[in-house]
């Protein structure tokens, strides 16, 4: 009985003591508690970014490798202002911004207001995948990286801050605008432009097609290697006081370039290393011609290619020779009360017989009504250019009346079209004019027999 | 005795059972928000405006510093530059507060209660990820998203008319919330015209507000395409466009029916016409229920909103 009642004794004392015990008297891990200290992280991770003297510079890589550098200067002030000072276009954006470092699921980085970064994250909706808030993924005293936070998928864009020196403000404003000049069809009216390596001898030991994305800074070369199999090489680019780099380099027939400097009088940038000297200039006819001529027609925006400049804007890829002859058709149809609306290309050159058609449209402004001209042609494809044989107005199809009415009016048109040395086909990626954005692929023509003839239109 | 242990086992547990229930287990957690701002007061001149001019008089924080719980995690957007603030949160005080102080029973009171707690400027359009955009928002009637407020210019006088048509609508929104409009009599004048879920937008020819488009919505008895697409859009979009349409053209437009013995008359002429008969009566019954359960003489509010934007 008595160790009965003992053991029972023990058994409320244990529960008790179970029951009335807290955790007050577990000795806490921390002093304070968990907001206070990621307030506390927070707090040293802002007086970081504003610790800076002459603030931060990065180069700023979108999409990291896949896209060239935008040079970026940033200060960071105690009032939660930050001063932008960037090389995206010529400057524009470097607006007034306030910044945030604060605590979604990560410790961030916001730029608050609309800035640089926003315009990159916008443009041309989204494709450059830029960003404008990052999370904070280490400080140090003379380094802060982050990465995106919108980024989808693994493999996210990181940003290096590095601290500035006292000049590193002023060296990103004087890169402002210079992108001008790195851009396809800067100063010239010629459609491309190739890049050529000569030897010390003057031999040309390399030759191909170069062409620039302003947005991604991404050049492109195209040659054709020693089977004639079309290489593409996609290169990173950063702009520079005398010209622009390749940020990795590019070698061309066994020689390494990377810096190029731009010779402002020739409008052409050069880079001479061993003896070896890399040009890349416009030219009239491309130094190498690509394989965009075995997709044509095959385009998943459709099969018709659209010029319409009243209804979709203009482009300087549509030569002013080219308008000019649509100024002269519309001078020929002024008698009848019409203009010149638009052309539809059609062209299946695998076919045999009529491949090809011409659609060419007038409205009359008076009453609206719209008229169509319709000629066949047939083609091949040689020597990677697009040749066709004028057939004439097509005998059925709309109202051959018209068709054969609008021959005279138009035959500078259908004449540029069946130019006896062809024509080169060049994929030009989503169309964008002076009034139209779509993501419709867009593409060129060129008369090899009159260079200066080329149109810029649309897949549909 | 096998009684008595059972007794005195039961007693025990009954003992232990309240010395467990009488002592109070003290909270070691003490939760408190994440998300909690402790930001002090801006001292910034713009947040000094803003606080003067509207959260001081009507409780509302105009919100242009980005902050992704504002936006929608399916779309994208960016901020606002920060010189449009200004000039916008004016506009918005002389083209929406001050026509609804002029044209309520209730003088300033009236915006001072149903004022929305939030204005959110955003810089660009909501991008919804499918290619179509989203020009404003009102949620639960305490806060209106403006979108595109980077396209501000004092002379842009499409974009203050197309913002404000959108700002307009999303307090009617609100209006509808806290002022329980006859829906369903609403709802019955026009009835199997309204849209299937999503098809609203092919009844746009060229762009929302063109001469086909309006007549495609006017021939379902509603004012826009977006207004076919749910009885509180129709109810929304009246409201917006009698508040931003010159009267004259608002009733040419959508009231005055056409001459069908015209030549020149459409072919769908007669539809139109049957169009425009029921957005009269969509017309006198919100012209009636703003007036008489809102208290907002709403052709006064129009007349002083296309005052304040000429």
């Amino acid at each position: 009985m008595l160790k009965n009642i003992k053991i029972y004794t023990l058994f409320i004392l244990t529960l008790g003591f179970i029951a009335c015990s807290t955790d007050n008297e577990v000795e806490p891990l921390f002093e304070a508690d968990i907001d206070s200290r990621v307030d506390a992280q927070l707090d040293t991770y802002r007086k970081a970014f504003i610790s800076s003297e002459f603030g931060w510079k990065t180069d700023y890589r979108p999409k990291n490798e896949e896209t060239g550098i935008y040079n970026v200067y940033l200060k960071f002030n105690s009032d939660n202002s930050v001063e932008i000072v960037s090389d995206h276009n010529n400057g524009t954006d470097d607006l007034p911004s306030t910044f945030r470092v604060g605590k979604g699921h990560f410790p961030e980085l916001v730029f608050e207001n609309y800035s640089a970064f926003h315009s990159l994250f916008e443009a041309e909706q989204f494709r450059l995948g830029a960003e404008y808030e990052f999370i904070i993924k280490e400080v140090s005293e003379n380094m802060i990286k982050l990465e995106s936070k919108t980024d989808q998928g693994e493999e996210k864009s990181t940003v290096t801050l590095v601290k500035a020196t006292a000049t590193d403000k002023e060296n990103v404003e004087k890169l402002r605008g210079l992108d001008e000049r790195v851009k396809d069809g800067h100063l010239t009216t010629l459609s491309f432009r190739g890049i050529t390596v000569t030897n010390s001898s003057s031999d040309i030991t390399f030759s191909g097609s170069f062409s620039y994305d302003e947005l991604t800074r991404v050049g492109t070369v195209r040659s054709d290697d020693a089977d004639g199999k079309e290489v593409v090489q996609e290169l990173a680019i950063e702009l520079t006081e005398i010209g622009f780099d390749f940020v990795d380099g590019v070698t061309f027939s066994g020689t390494q370039f990377k810096s190029f400097s731009y010779d402002e009088v020739a409008n052409l940038f050069t880079s001479t290393v061993d003896g070896n000297t890399a040009v890349i200039s416009a030219s009239s006819l491309p130094l190498y011609i690509n394989n965009d001529i075995f997709g044509i027609g095959e385009s998943p925006s459709g099969s018709r290619f659209l010029y319409r400049p009243g209804a979709l804007g203009d482009s300087p890829l549509t030569s002013t020779a080219f308008r000019d002859i649509v100024a002269q058709i519309n001078a020929n149809a002024s008698g009848f009360g019409l203009v010149f609306e638009q052309f539809i290309f059609t062209t299946t050159p695998s076919n045999d017989g009529i491949d090809t058609r011409l659609v060419i449209g007038f409205t009359r402004p008076s009453d609206g009504e719209f008229f169509t001209g319709i000629y066949d042609f047939e083609s091949t494809i040689e020597d990677k250019k697009l040749k066709l044989t004028y057939l004439g107005p097509n005998p059925t199809l709309g109202n051959p009346g018209n068709s054969g009415f609008f021959e005279s009016i138009a035959i500078n048109m259908i004449n540029f079209f069946s130019n006896a040395d062809g024509l080169i086909y060049t994929d030009r990626g989503s169309f964008r004019s002076d009034t139209s954005s779509f993501s419709n692929d867009s593409a060129t023509l060129l008369s090899v027999g009159d260079p200066s003839l080329s149109v810029y239109a649309v897949w549909f | 005795m096998k009684i008595q242990n059972i007794t005195k086992q039961l007693l025990f547990l009954f003992l232990g059972l309240v010395i467990l229930l009488g002592c109070d287990r003290e909270e070691t957690l003490q939760p408190t928000a994440i998300f909690e701002n402790g930001e002090t007061e801006s001292t910034d001149e713009l947040d000094q405006f803003l606080k003067t001019e509207f959260r001081d008089p009507y409780g509302c924080v105009v919100l242009y510093k980005f902050v992704d719980r504002y936006i929608d995690p399916t779309k994208s957007a960016v901020p606002p530059k920060k010189e449009v603030v200004r000039p916008i949160a004016e506009l918005i005080k002389q083209a929406w507060i001050e026509p609804y102080n002029k044209a309520s029973d209730q003088g300033e009171d009236f915006l001072k209660t149903y004022f929305p707690a939030e204005i959110v400027l955003v810089g660009s359009p909501l991008y919804n990820g499918d290619g179509t955009i989203t020009l404003g928002v009102a949620d639960a009637g305490v806060r209106v998203t403006l979108t595109q407020a980077n396209n501000y210019a004092p002379d842009n006088k499409d974009w203050i008319l197309q913002t404000f048509r959108t700002l307009h609508h999303e307090f009617a929104h609100i209006v509808d919330q806290n002022f329980n409009f006859d829906v369903e009599a609403f709802f019955n004048i026009s009835s199997d015209d309204y849209t299937s879920q999503g098809t609203w937008t092919t009844l746009i020819v060229g762009n929302e507000n063109s001469p086909q488009s309006i007549n495609n919505a006017i021939i379902r008895g509603m004012v826009t395409p977006y207004g076919t697409s749910a009885v509180g859009e129709d109810f929304a979009e009246i409201v917006a466009r009698i508040i931003t349409t010159d009267p004259a053209e608002f009733e040419a437009t959508y009231l005055t029916p056409i001459d069908c013995s015209d030549p020149m008359a459409p072919a769908n002429c007669a539809d139109i016409n049957t169009g425009k008969e029921r957005i009269q009566k969509k017309y006198d019954a919100v012209v009636k229920y703003m007036k008489e359960s809102v208290g907002i003489d709403i052709l006064v509010l129009r007349d002083e909103f296309l005052n304040s934007i000429n």
